[in-house]
């Protein structure tokens, strides 16, 4: 019988946000320059773990990925049961650096997917000084709705079975089977409300479209990568966002949805790569000024 | 036109082969409106079997929802690996190739099982399911 142990390590961080106290999961595997990858809406860390079995991305990074709370192994706060879940622009900037800090993280890169992709967008106008690069994937100022959010979380319709058919059309046909199911896995898992509560910024609170003309390059690179086959973000969309930022590095990936990471995980790591080095080149020349 | 109802006519026998996906649509009862080109196709199901298939017009014949597009539009959702835009019934709806209209209830309690019976075509050109 083969038996693999995968080194990826797993803890609870117990920190205060916002006022309230959250445990929060967290994973992590590698060694080197820190790298955080942000789950998308109604998702959680999982979506991550091909990249923290990755050698060739642990050899020279420290790779963290954390559940924000409600999601994957994080609880939601005390209290939950008495208020709608909601996730605003400034919460999730919030969680984002007090995660950073309460691991005493020294600029790590950053990279965010779908909402993740979002609020790097945000985390690169209003705190570019915080990273060392910030890659946003299937990341857009804003984009055009495509449902209505309210069949997420009613009781008479099953939430994961929804959320997970509704998204299941963003993964892009002919990868492998098994990534692609499990990817949708997450969403037939994801507890009632959190990916409605999700997207409270995506669609309500976090249009960024007067915020990216603040973004400044230089301060920060800033790579964005975008699935072809996403309709939710569409490559459009990036590229549109993309053309108010100067410097700002875009990628169209062949073969790709929403979800690349986890939906097929050696055609984004063909894409994913080259950036990765171009951070570790920009550490080496800052640490050599 | 002739490409679509061809394929279309198999559907019945795709479904049959599939047991399980069946089972997961054991709780759909529900008829169906495919409309392509303007011209109407009423499939009932029933208890996730794909029970009657006619095409219309059908006087007085009522329906839960229905899907209309062009017939090339149907063909491009049924390829082995559909192009970005005509991959997923949600996806043809935002770019405009297909519209949903009437009671989308029966349909978002059973979405999945909907898009997969409906994508169950590609398998005939050697698609994956």
């Amino acid at each position: 019988m083969s038996v693999e142990l995968e080194p990826v390590t797993g803890r609870y961080l117990n920190l205060e946000i916002a006022g309230e106290r959250q445990r929060i999961y967290f994973e992590e595997a590698g060694e080197g320059i820190p790298l955080v990858c942000l789950h998308t809406a109604g998702a959680d860390t999982r979506q991550f773990r091909t990249l923290l079995n990755e050698p060739d991305i642990t050899n020279s990074f420290r790779v963290i990925a954390f559940d924000l709370p409600y999601h994957g192994k994080s609880s939601p706060p005390a209290g939950y049961e008495n208020r709608e879940y909601r996730l605003t622009t400034e919460l999730y900037t919030r969680t984002i650096l007090a995660v950073c800090d309460a691991l005493t993280l020294d600029r790590p890169a950053l990279m965010g997917c779908s909402i993740g992709g979002r609020i790097v967008l945000n985390l690169a106008a209003s705190h570019p000084q915080r990273f060392r690069a910030l890659i946003g994937l299937q990341s857009a100022d804003f984009q055009t709705p495509w449902y209505d959010t309210d069949w997420l979380h009613r009781a008479d319709v099953h939430g994961g079975e929804v959320c997970a058919a509704l998204i299941s059309g963003l993964i892009a046909p002919g990868g492998p089977a098994a990534d692609r199911h499990e990817t949708l896995w997450h969403y037939l898992q994801s507890g009632p409300g959190v990916f409605k509560g999700d997207l409270y910024f995506y669609r309500v609170d976090g249009d960024l479209r007067e915020v990216v003309s603040r973004i400044d390059t230089s301060r920060c690179p800033l790579f964005l990568l975008t699935g072809e086959y996403d309709f939710s973000c569409e490559p459009g969309d990036t590229e549109r966002t993309a053309s108010r930022i100067p410097g700002a590095q875009v990628t169209i990936m062949e073969r790709l949805g929403h979800f690349p990471m986890s939906e097929n995980p050696e055609q984004f790591k063909a894409y994913l790569m080259p950036v990765l080095q171009q951070i570790r080149v920009g550490t080496r020349k800052s640490q050599q000024a | 036109m002739n490409g679509f109802q061809e394929t279309l006519g198999k559907l019945p026998a795709l479904l049959d082969e599939r047991a399980f996906l069946q089972w997961r649509g054991r709780r759909f009862d529900a008829e169906i409106l495919i409309e392509a080109d303007h011209a109407p196709f009423h499939l009932r199901f029933r208890e996730g079997r794909l029970e009657d298939l006619q095409q219309g017009p059908i006087l007085m014949r009522s329906w839960d929802f229905a899907l209309r597009a062009d017939a090339a539009s149907w063909l491009a959702h049924w390829q082995p690996v559909p192009r970005p835009g005509f991959h997923d019934l949600l996806a043809m709806t935002k770019f405009g190739y297909l519209r949903i209209e009437g009671d989308f209830y029966p349909l978002m309690t059973h979405l999945q099982f909907v898009k997969d019976v409906l994508a169950l075509p590609r398998e005939i050109a050697g698609g994956a399911p």
